[in-house]
């Protein structure tokens, strides 16, 4: 199972966690100081598996990683995990933000923490992998995005209703109107 | 206001410049503040309120708190808007835990979103849609507290049925997180646990996960499942197969198989509550063959692997199903054939190709297999570590880590497989490669291949011999290669200790008297000794030094070819003593040789000799004073023991001759000066018994001046003559309260055994030994039977002498005189007082060393437990034992003890691994120690 997804940059500031087994705030906080101070003393052309840290259970967790530019993805995960299958799940991860986002860069994982979310949600939920199919997650969130487009279509309704309204031409149309013929009593009566 | 998305954007630029925590605080905190001001307006527009939340959750993950918002979330959650009730949720899971106060508002929310719907009523109505119900399900997992999991099951249970897999797909999650949840996150303990969880359904719910056309939902199904699997082994009965049970299952249709069409035969199981798990191996045989025939849906194809992550599930669960009589003969061929037509280009394809393999560990398959895996991950090997193969450097190394861990498995499955693997030249070469990797991890996992693998040979032909696989090590244990704190899960403080424990095992005891054939391993040993990062490894260390030069089977005293060697450990010792600094472990060995084998040199008399040591203990006195005193007890009372050693071995006690005479009273001055430092009881009980003695000394000599009416070798070395006495003083509660649990083998004080005098540290082996037995033949025992349980014999031993202290009286000590006998009442009495801190010592002895003997006798390194809580203290003593001495004008100062290493490098190429030396410690005494080569 996977016990937690860290996402942090060259310096050491989060960029995105997510943790899988409850801890509290000031031990997310440490596990993330901790799991940075480990990863990042290890140079590029070492194995990218390493013990989970005393904070994260021990021996029996391991925190494999992939350090891309400026970000490292680091997914702590316990002894019954694929070390090999985890490291190309995080590829999945990079390659379906990178499509999601056209280059995906560090911003982006702050500017759009929602939809960053969202496609975490879609790739891994309570620990377990969901979805590993780059095209499916893709398409959800297009159709995610599709859908936002609408209701924001139907926010802009009474604005798009006085424009109608506009373009009806109301005095033409009055006009235009043919109105019963009067009854001839009316008709005669002189003032 | 300005634009939060600004604001964001401001922090970033700014924590470009490296933005002080200081500055990002007040930063942050106004950010925070102007949060705080939009969200408390009367009604804020739903975009201001999703930008606020966002830069919560920013802030949130920096560390920074904005609990104001929490209650914003939950509202945009209840909203009836499908965009906004999703980021509710998700900010929602994101800044509240299960344990908040406003996780049962969550509740209701969720309850109402997961509730049936009868109809849809809109396509943006929430309640039905599915995006709704996925953001939902994917919120149980954060904001579900205990007591309300009940409330949610059902409804979890009810979405399995879900016509949209996006929706299927959730709810396994949430149901796994449900499970996890109330198990306290240690899933099912039995089935009747999962049945009451399952609403005593649960092989409807297993036939569910197994029965799903969705590649997707079938392979979270199977990571549940796999969760599940271990009960089957332990109390579920095994399945029976689906023929017997009278289904009328047929195999599919080749053509019928779709992305749409079911991928297992779930469907046509019977269902049997009895028996949970039922048909689950056919279905993930039939599953895993289907793949493997290619049709999987396309876009299930990673790296031209299909399915890579379900065949990685199914490898993983057919480990528990090999007992499965229905599919055990199937499984072996299906492993195979998954090994065969793996992708090896790639890694997905390695991760398959591995859970094949150990999956392969766990069940019979024939011979060839084996080899042929051993051949794969031999070529495998070569083309990650040789470069021979173009491959990104990351890749190389993730690929050469998993080779060499793999290989190591196999060989304790099929020694021989990879014992063929490694005689290949191109092997050889990739093994060589790896031993120089700049991962400390990939050198650990070579070392433990080359040395479990039978590459070991004492023929120089061959390249594995014990000691270069030694001076490998012993380059692991370089300061020079500490560059990373943690070596494949091990700290680098245990994997040094793990390296000098290697080396342990490998510089086998001695059977004779040290010979030239053994001197490589004391060269290495030697060597060693500096580089260990705690007391207790440099013990066993100096131990194995100290079996080398005195042999059990050998005869200590013996002046034929077995003394070179001691000459040459002496001399090499004595050389450099004249240096600089020392550790103390060197100048504790040293003062060891010398006072053994001090007769070996024909330039030093006892007399000179023991003005050595009093010279060297006043000095290291002298220049302690001020200094902590617990950084010289150890060297202190290795100097006061050697003292001991010399003058009650070589004048028999009799001080009054003339030379002792002459040297008593500067002995009796050098023990009152270290008396009075503050050191620590061990020490001065050492300085009291020497004292004491001394003072009782002539008495002594007389009585075994006696000549041969007195037989000294058969004198009660255990006090068992004082056994009613102590009895005594335990029962009157006067003395020690408690046994002194048994010393392990290993830390045998191997001199004192040959001294003839009873000594409070003697008192500690004779508890643990019966009346004239002999503590070489006990560690033997030990030694033989790689058993911790001598040690328990020793235990036992001790309670005997214990018992028969009434009725036994001491046979010999009834024959001495009183003076000898008031003496020994004496001694003993006040040597009681302090035998508390000796337990403890000990103790602390006895937890380092039983790290190394396991029930196989072999060094166990995956104790992890252990190591952590032996580091603190390792860490501390080794940081207070090394010692630095100051420099002495002195030609024979003993306090300037410089060590250093003869390490040249490990010269791995068959040419040039003959050393120009015929005997490693000419060599090692030639070019002395490297210095940078110690650990201080």
């Amino acid at each position: 199972m996977i016990k937690a997804i860290l996402v942090f940059n060259n310096h050491g500031k989060p960029r995105l966690s997510k943790f899988y087994q409850y801890f509290t705030e000031d031990m997310q906080q440490q596990i993330i100081k901790e799991t940075f101070q480990l990863v990042s003393k290890r140079e590029d052309n070492v194995c990218n598996f390493l013990e989970g840290g005393s904070l994260i259970g021990g021996s029996d967790y391991k925190l494999i990683y992939r350090h891309y530019a400026t970000l490292y993805f680091v997914f702590c995960v316990d002894s019954s995990e694929s070390e090999l299958g985890i490291l190309d799940l995080i590829q999945v991860f990079v390659e379906t933000l990178d499509k999601c986002f056209e280059n995906v860069c560090e911003l982006d994982l702050i500017f759009h923490v929602d939809k960053v979310h969202y496609i975490l949600n879609e790739l891994v939920m309570g620990g377990m992998v969901l979805e590993t199919n780059m095209t499916e997650i893709l398409t959800r969130i297009e159709e995610q995005s599709k859908l936002e487009k609408q209701e924001a279509g139907l926010a802009a309704a009474p604005a798009r209703a006085v424009s109608a309204v506009k373009n009806m031409n109301i005095p033409q149309q009055i006009k235009d109107m043919k109105l019963p013929d009067l009854p001839q009593a009316i008709k005669d009566l002189k003032f | 206001m300005p634009q939060i998305r600004s604001i964001f954007f401001l922090y970033v630029l700014i924590h470009t410049f490296n933005l002080l925590l200081k500055e990002e605080e007040a930063l942050i905190g106004g950010c925070l503040h102007l949060v705080k001001t939009k969200l408390g307006e009367p009604s804020p527009s739903h975009r201001s309120v999703v930008n606020c939340l966002s830069f919560v959750v920013f802030a949130d993950l920096l560390g920074y708190k904005a609990p104001f918002a929490h209650i914003h979330a939950v509202k945009l959650a209840g909203s009836s808007s499908v965009v906004l009730k999703r980021l509710g949720y998700l900010f929602c899971s994101y800044l509240l835990g299960s344990s908040h106060e406003l996780s049962l508002l969550m509740v209701n929310t969720m309850v109402r979103d997961l509730a049936p719907q009868s109809s849809a009523v809109s396509p943006y109505d929430s309640s039905n849609n599915p995006i709704a119900v996925g953001a939902a399900l994917s919120a149980t997992c954060y904001l579900t507290p205990l007591d309300s999991v009940s409330t949610l099951l059902p409804l979890v249970l009810d979405k399995l049925n879900h016509p949209s897999p996006y929706v299927r797909g959730k709810a396994i999650s949430a149901l796994q997180h449900l499970a996890l949840q109330v198990t306290g996150n240690r899933f099912f303990n039995s089935a009747e646990q999962l049945s009451s969880f399952l609403h005593g359904h649960p092989s409807t719910v297993i036939r569910k996960l197994l029965s799903d056309p969705h590649p997707a939902v079938l392979a979270v199904g199977l990571q549940f499942l796999q969760l599940l699997l271990p009960l089957k082994t332990d109390q579920v009965a095994v399945s029976s197969n689906v023929e017997d049970s009278g289904s009328t299952t047929k195999p599919k249709e080749e053509d019928e198989v779709t992305a749409d069409a079911s991928l297992s035969r779930m469907e046509d199981v019977e269902t049997s509550e009895t028996n949970i798990f039922q048909g689950l191996g056919s279905a993930l045989i039939h599953v895993q063959k289907q793949i493997l025939q290619g049709r999987m849906p396309p876009e299930y194809i990673f790296h031209s692997v299909p399915s890579p992550w379900l065949q990685i599930s199914i490898m993983k669960m057919l480990r528990y199903l090999q007992k499965d009589e229905v599919i055990s003969n199937c499984i072996p061929e299906l492993v195979y054939e998954t090994f065969r037509l793996a992708h090896r280009r790639t890694l997905i394809g390695w991760a398959i190709v591995t859970e094949c393999i150990l999956t392969a560990l766990e069940i019979e398959l024939p011979d060839t297999f084996y080899y042929e895996v051993s051949e794969a991950l031999g070529k495998l090997l070569v083309e990650s570590g040789t470069g021979k193969e173009v491959m990104a450097k990351w890749l190389s190394s993730n690929l050469l880590y998993t080779s060499l861990f793999l290989l190591q498995l196999l060989g304790k499955r099929h020694t021989a497989a990879v014992e063929a693997m490694m005689l290949s030249s191109d092997i050889q070469d990739g093994l060589r490669a790896a031993l120089s990797h700049p991962d400390p991890s990939i050198r650990r996992l070579a070392v433990g291949l080359i040395t479990s693998c039978g590459g070991l040979s004492s023929h120089d032909g061959n390249h594995w011999t014990a000691e270069k696989i030694c001076l490998l090590l012993l380059e692991e244990c370089s300061p020079k290669k500490s560059n990373l704190e943690l070596v494949s899960h091990v700290p680098m403080v245990h994997w040094k200790k793990e390296c000098l424990e290697r080396i342990i095992d490998l510089t086998h005891a001695p059977e004779s008297a040290p010979s030239d054939g053994t001197s490589w391993q004391l060269a290495v040993l030697l060597r060693a000794l500096p580089l260990a990062p705690d007391r207790n490894t440099a013990i066993l260390i100096r131990d194995r030094i100290q079996r080398f030069l005195l042999p059990p089977g050998g005869d200590w005293v013996d002046l034929g070819s077995g003394n070179i060697p001691r000459t040459k450990v002496l001399k090499l010792l004595e050389k450099h003593c004249q240096s600089k600094c020392a550790s103390t472990y060197l100048l504790e060995l040293y003062i060891w040789v010398l006072s053994q084998f001090y007769h070996l040199l024909p330039e030093k008399s006892s007399v000179e000799v023991l003005q050595q040591f009093i010279q060297l203990g006043q000095k290291v006195v002298c220049n302690n004073r001020r200094g902590e005193v617990s950084t010289i007890v150890d060297v202190l009372i290795a100097i006061v023991q050697a003292i001991s050693h010399i003058i009650f071995r070589k004048f028999n006690f009799d001080v009054s001759v003339e030379e002792c005479s002459t040297i008593k009273e500067s002995v009796q001055n050098f023990l009152k000066d270290v008396s009075e430092l503050d050191g620590t009881p061990k020490l001065i009980d050492a300085c009291n018994e020497l004292s004491k003695t001394l003072h009782y000394a002539e008495p002594v000599a007389k009585i075994l001046a006696r000549g041969p009416s007195i037989d000294v070798s058969s004198m009660d070395f255990t006090l068992s003559f004082l056994d009613g006495y102590i009895c005594e003083k335990l029962k009157q509660g006067d003395a020690l309260k408690e046994v002194p649990p048994p010393v392990p083998y290993s830390s045998f004080p191997l001199d004192y055994y040959n001294a003839e005098l009873a000594t409070n540290i003697h008192r500690q082996i004779a508890l643990g030994l019966p009346i004239h037995c002999n503590p070489w033949k006990v560690a033997n025992e030990a030694t033989d039977a790689k058993d911790r349980d001598s040690l328990e014999l020793s235990e036992t031993l001790s309670l005997t002498v214990l018992s028969q202290s009434s009725t036994v009286p001491g046979s010999y000590g009834a024959s001495l005189p009183d003076e000898f006998m008031s003496l020994s009442i004496e001694s003993q009495t006040r040597e009681l007082d302090s035998v508390n801190t000796e337990v403890m010592s000990d103790n602390e002895n006895m937890e380092g060393t039983s790290r190394i003997w396991t029930s196989s006798g072999r060094v166990n390194f995956n104790q992890s437990s252990t190591h952590g809580s032996a580091q603190s203290t390792e860490k501390k003593e080794g940081f207070h034992k090394e010692q630095t001495f100051q420099q002495s004008s002195s030609s024979h100062d003993f306090m300037a003890l410089l060590l250093h290493t003869g390490n040249s490098g490990i010269i791995l190429d068959q040419s040039q691994s003959q050393p120009p030396f015929a005997d490693p410690l000419d060599r090692l005494l030639s070019e002395g120690f490297q210095l940078n080569d110690i650990s201080s």
